[in-house]
């Protein structure tokens, strides 16, 4: 037997000790136990255990009744259900795009040093870090159709305010509005992205002698693609789980204008007791996003430019 | 080359650890030292959802209950007002549910006809002795008890002597019928430029103060249909309802006119678009008049801006008084380990020395029995005349439907009563809506 062989051996062993691992990787999965842990006991097996509700239903202490598709084979006859996911895109198309293009001018119109700039910044991220709940409360007065802020301002100008919330024509918009005051996220990621727009390019577009228009389509912009596609793909995601307003002001009325996906599983789990179809709901709910990142990847990926990637 | 020895220590403190575990399981399995032979207390869990102020109440009662029964060491479990079903919901899923639960009356029977909590009907306190018959129907189903109420909310007739004064009006009676309240609640009515509705000039979108603090706003209300000689119960269970019986369907427009037509009533009288303020418009101060559960007491005296009374509920068309309750009481977990114990604790909870310092003397609720009902009744604070309380009790009955998809068919039929009371659906095509979609919803229950 050769030294060599000898040293592989021995190397095999001291791999195979224990759980067959290498000490540093030991180490690894012990530091990231409590994080693993986490996931698996509070997301990935929470989501498996729904993914199997969906095909039962569930009535506890009553024992499960698996009924295979049937969840689902109702969900597609459930008129509710595809007013909610009406309403759930409407509302993700109703702030994700102008949330980020809100985001955008806000964070070029802030950034650089100016007196008070940081108050400016603050003051718009603010609502970021108020609870959803006071944020939906102060909004439920502002869009009081009677002694509401909105309505009164709009009074000054000679405008009769709609009853926003109270009309199934007007609530919607009225929690797209909502939704935008929460752009502050968006307008720190922007920032903290336009500053790494390399100097460097601009100066050089400058020299050629492109004008601000054109520094920002051909230089700027491109370098803001993967923050944009980012923000896009977290953005969808958090309007698709849109609960508090709804739950909090609406119900998911006046006449289900604003019931919401996450709002109509809430209601099947816990008001009506339909812990099966509540699931399926889920499960569509995670089906649907998926399909919309899919989606997002083959259409806007192909438009994020990556600075100092290769090809 | 090292000389160092062979490192034998791993092994060693392997053996130390393996052995300080064992010790640990040993001693946590091993009973505790020194027991004297005297039985065991067994820890009951008790899970209650109350208000700050009930619970300042009930915690100390609980306590003094606690002390006089060595036998069981109570642990109490809140649970926010408003997430009940939630809670045990999620509690049945994990097979986890308290031993003891005060539940509200409407979410009861959702979880009784699910078999959740044990069968009381071979235990000795007889509901029928000395209880309201109102509260404890909530509380049986199938022939057999499974809960006891403690306490329940009658709804009464509230006005607000100021805005009765102001027009001129004498107070609300104990005769008075509901074509009475119908004639002042219109004469109370005024719009922002201080017109009733029956005055040229009249501007809805401006009203201030209404006369009545709302219409028929959901099915839960059905007392008022019935005191107009309607029922939108077909069934005992009311789980087929009916809007479109003439009789009901009369009942329900004479409702509908009272706020669509006469203006009197809000159409919108929780949500606050109307009134600017979120909750009762009568405890909000702009409505002269309002049926209101008997909690609304507590609140009005807390604040103290309203100088106001009470009456009995109406005389409806047939000569008797019609009125709802809200109702909360106690079921025992089917799955508890400690089922004489937990019965035992019920039993203390319904006391009456414990029902009067818990819920009757500081005003939160009337006691659901007989003999305790009156400790509500205080004649150092408003209202004056409190004994109606007794009388809307004796008559009072519990919301219908209450199995599990009342709650569904409420979802399905609040928008459409508030389009009934805007104009914006017809009486005819309202009432059919109505009727269909209740029904459907409540299918699933049917012949339960």
């Amino acid at each position: 037997m050769s030294v060599a062989s000898l040293g592989r051996q021995a190397a095999t062993r001291r791999r195979t000790r224990g759980l067959g691992l290498r000490p540093r990787e030991r180490w690894f999965y012990l530091l990231i136990a409590p994080w693993l842990i986490g996931l698996v006991v509070f997301q990935a097996a929470p989501i498996a255990g729904a993914a199997g509700l969906a095909f039962a239903e569930w009535a506890p202490p009553l024992p499960i009744e698996w009924v295979g598709t049937s969840n689902f084979e109702a969900m597609v006859r459930d008129d509710q259900f595809w007013q909610a996911l009406g309403n759930t895109l409407v509302y993700g198309v109703g702030t994700v795009i102008p949330g980020l293009a809100l985001g955008l001018g806000l964070a070029l119109l802030l950034r650089g040093r100016r007196r008070g700039g940081s108050i400016l910044r603050g003051a718009v991220f603010l609502p970021a870090v108020v609870s959803g709940v006071a944020t939906a409360l102060v909004w439920g007065w502002i869009l009081n159709p009677r002694f509401g802020l909105l309505n009164a301002a709009l009074g000054l100008v000679g405008i009769d305010g709609p009853a926003w919330l109270h009309d199934p024509a007007w609530a919607m918009p009225a929690l797209i509005v909502m939704g935008l005051w929460n752009v502050g996220v968006n307008v720190i990621v922007y920032l903290a992205a336009l500053n790494g727009v390399p100097r460097e390019l601009q100066e050089a577009a400058a020299l050629d002698g492109a004008g601000r228009a054109a520094r920002f389509r051909h230089v700027v912009w491109p370098a803001l693609t993967p923050v944009t596609f980012y923000l896009a793909i977290v953005n969808a995601i958090g309007a698709f789980q849109v609960f508090t307003p709804t739950y909090l002001l609406t119900s998911g009325g006046p006449d289900g204008s604003t019931l919401t996906l996450a709002l109509y599983t809430y209601q099947n789990a816990f008001a009506y007791g339909r812990l099966g179809y509540a699931s399926a709901l889920a499960i569509a709910v995670v089906v649907a996003l998926a399909a919309l990142v899919v989606i997002q990847f083959r259409f806007a990926g192909r438009r994020v430019v990556y600075l100092g990637a290769d090809g | 080359m090292s000389d160092r020895p062979p490192r034998r220590r791993r092994p060693a403190r392997h053996r130390r650890i393996a052995l300080l575990g064992i010790g640990l399981l040993a001693a946590a399995c091993s009973g505790p030292t020194g027991s004297t032979g005297a039985p065991e207390p067994v820890t009951l869990r008790l899970q209650v959802s109350l208000t700050p102020e009930e619970l300042a109440t009930f915690e100390p009662a609980l306590a003094a209950v606690d002390a006089d029964h060595p036998e069981w060491i109570v642990r109490l479990e809140t649970v926010p007002q408003g997430s009940e079903v939630e809670k045990v919901t999620s509690q049945l899923a994990a097979g986890d549910l308290p031993d003891v639960l005060r539940v509200q009356g409407l979410n009861a029977q959702q979880w009784i006809r699910r078999g959740a909590f044990a069968d009381l009907s071979g235990r000795s306190l007889d509901p029928a002795a000395d209880f309201y018959a109102g509260p404890a129907e909530q509380f049986g189903w199938d022939g057999r008890i499974w809960g006891l109420p403690d306490t329940a909310s009658p709804e009464v007739v509230y006005f607000n002597k100021a805005m009765f004064d102001a027009a001129g009006l004498s107070y609300p009676t104990a005769d008075w019928t509901y074509d009475d309240m119908r004639e002042a609640a219109i004469a109370l009515t005024l719009d922002g430029g201080g017109r009733r509705p029956t005055d040229p000039g009249f501007e809805p979108a401006t009203i201030r103060q209404w006369g009545w603090n709302g219409g028929l706003t959901y099915f839960w209300q059905n007392e008022l249909v019935r005191a107009r000689g309607g029922d939108l119960c077909v069934t005992a269970d009311c789980t087929e309802m009916s809007f479109t019986d003439p009789a009901t369907a009369a009942a329900i427009e004479w409702w509908v006119t009272l706020v669509r037509d006469d203006h009197a009533a809000p159409y919108d009288p929780y949500g606050g678009s109307q009134t600017g303020v979120p909750g009762d418009p009568f405890l909000a101060g702009v409505a002269a008049m309002g049926s209101n559960g008997w909690f609304a007491v507590g609140q009005l005296n807390a604040a103290g801006t309203i100088d106001y009374d009470v009456v009995p509920p109406l005389i409806g068309v047939d000569g008797e008084r019609h009125t709802s309750l809200s109702t909360n009481g106690y079921v025992i977990s089917g799955t508890s380990r400690h089922p004489d114990a937990a019965w035992a604790l019920v039993q203390a909870l319904l006391e009456p020395r414990f029902l009067e310092a818990t819920w009757g003397r500081p005003g939160h609720a009337v006691p659901a029995r007989i003999s305790a009902a009156s400790s509500a009744i205080d004649g150092s604070h408003p209202p004056t005349n409190q004994d109606t309380v007794l009388e809307a009790m004796a008559v009072g009955r519990v919301f219908r439907p209450y199995t599990a998809a009342a709650f569904a068919a409420y979802g399905a039929t609040v928008d459409l009563f508030t389009k009934l009371n805007t104009g914006e659906l017809g009486l005819e095509e309202g009432l059919a809506q109505l009727e269909a979609a209740a029904n459907a919803a409540l299918a699933a229950d049917r012949g339960q």
